[in-house]
């Protein structure tokens, strides 16, 4: 027995005690013999072995490495801090007339009081639980119904009479008296165009100017929904 | 695998490269082959778990906290994928695909039969097969993984003292069946 791997068995194990506390020794014989000659991947498995695997494993991301969860912990804070510290800021440097921002909002809550306004919740409320897993043609006509609303109040917007004799533009204005020659003339921002247009043909005399940072960033407003402010005074 | 080595190549992996993961299969494959094989003696089941485990490793490599226990850890990933497809087809501890050397231990006994590399392979399996389940799994991590017996434990979710006693009555079953032949694949395993 002084050849084997086991000799340090004695030959009988049951009478003795194994020892779980420590590891045994390591049979360096017999772990050599196992690993020779235990059953292994054949020269052709081991070739294909990449192949294939290659073709299951998830493609990388271009910028997987820079946004591996060590890296991650590492900038996220410091980014966030950044970021936030930028948009105080940009909110302490923005100029603008307070007056004409006050004014501003407050014709918003005006206009969110408004009937119509009410309405356009109600159609947005129904319309919100269709917008999930509906198909396309179901969710339109609330879409539809939406847009429709919208289009009544400002045609309800647009529908108080020009002052000064001139004709009621066919787009929505709110014609705001501050005197008897002097209005704040209000009116979507993409109703621009459409405005100057008008204004080129009325009576000389009729002085239009855009009332400074009328067009105040809304960036919770959707395009259509801006507005610009501008001052008509009659100098006839 | 040098162990500062390996450690570079799981960081590298870790970070996305494809070529670092790429080696450590390579360099982990064969071994943990041999490991699943002794829990699942089937060729082709053995080469589906070890993709399916570097499938696995792969998406999880990034959350892997300690790169240097990468061996303990892409083992008990190729364990429990084998467990789990042994579960699910209840074949678990069956016989191996080919009846390896099913007659050749009673036939040989007392035989100093002239063994050359391919029987000698032949005879292990046999041998290993004639083993418990359990005690194959622990000859398997820690003769062929090299693990030590709280690394065993560890992955087979049982106390290290068990491990320990699991191992001592595999070497004594296998010593008991490999003795007659114990000449021969001595002086294989060291003059080959």
């Amino acid at each position: 027995m002084s050849n084997s791997p086991f000799s340090h068995l004695p030959e009988d194990a049951s009478d003795i005690d194994v020892d779980l506390t420590s590891d045994p020794p390591v049979d360096s014989e017999l772990r050599d013999f196992i690993q020779r000659f235990s059953v292994g991947p054949t020269p052709e498995e081991q070739a294909r072995f990449w192949d294939d695997l290659s073709q299951k494993l998830p493609e990388p991301k271009a910028s997987a490495h820079v946004f591996a969860p060590p890296v991650l912990k590492r900038y996220l804070p410091w980014t966030a801090l950044a970021s936030g510290m930028a948009v105080v800021l940009l909110f302490l440097a923005q100029p603008g007339d307070q007056s004409v921002q006050q004014a501003e909002v407050s014709h918003r809550v005006e206009y969110q009081e408004a009937p119509a306004s009410e309405a356009l919740n109600d159609v947005a409320s129904e319309a919100e639980p269709m917008v999930l897993g509906a198909a396309p043609a179901a969710r339109q006509a609330p879409e539809q119904r939406l847009e429709k609303a919208k289009q009544a109040e400002r045609s309800r917007e647009g529908t108080s009479p020009a002052p000064l004799g001139l004709r009621t533009p066919d787009f929505p204005v709110r014609w705001e008296p501050l005197s008897e020659k002097v209005f704040l003339v209000h009116i979507l921002a993409n109703d621009r165009e459409r405005l100057l247009k008008l204004a080129a043909d009325w009576p000389s005399g009729l002085v239009l100017t855009e009332v400074l940072e009328s067009s105040v960033p809304d960036t919770s407003a959707e395009p259509h929904e801006k507005r610009e402010i501008y001052r008509l005074e009659d100098r006839r | 695998m040098d162990k500062s080595l390996l450690l570079s190549r799981v960081k590298q992996a870790q970070q996305g490269d494809r070529s670092a993961f790429q080696m450590l299969v390579n360099e982990s494959m064969p071994i943990l082959y041999r490991v699943v094989y002794q829990i699942y003696p089937n060729r082709d089941e053995v080469y589906d778990i070890l993709q399916d485990t570097f499938v696995k490793a792969y998406r999880a490599l990034p959350g892997l906290k300690n790169p240097a226990a990468w061996n303990g850890w892409i083992t008990r990933i190729a364990v429990n994928t084998a467990k789990t497809r042994l579960s699910r087809r209840k074949e678990w501890a069956t016989a191996p695909e080919h009846h390896l050397f099913e007659n050749t231990v009673s036939q040989a006994q007392g035989a100093e039969a002239s063994l050359e590399a391919e029987d000698t392979q032949r005879l292990l399996s046999e041998a290993l097969q004639q083993l418990s389940a359990e005690h194959r799994e622990v000859v398997a991590l820690v003769e062929l993984q090299e693990l030590n017996c709280a690394e065993a434990a560890e992955i087979l979710q049982c106390p290290a003292g068990t491990v320990r006693s699991r191992l001592f009555y595999a070497r004594k079953k296998l010593s008991q069946i490999l003795a007659p032949y114990k000449k021969h694949w001595v002086s294989e395993s060291t003059d080959v």
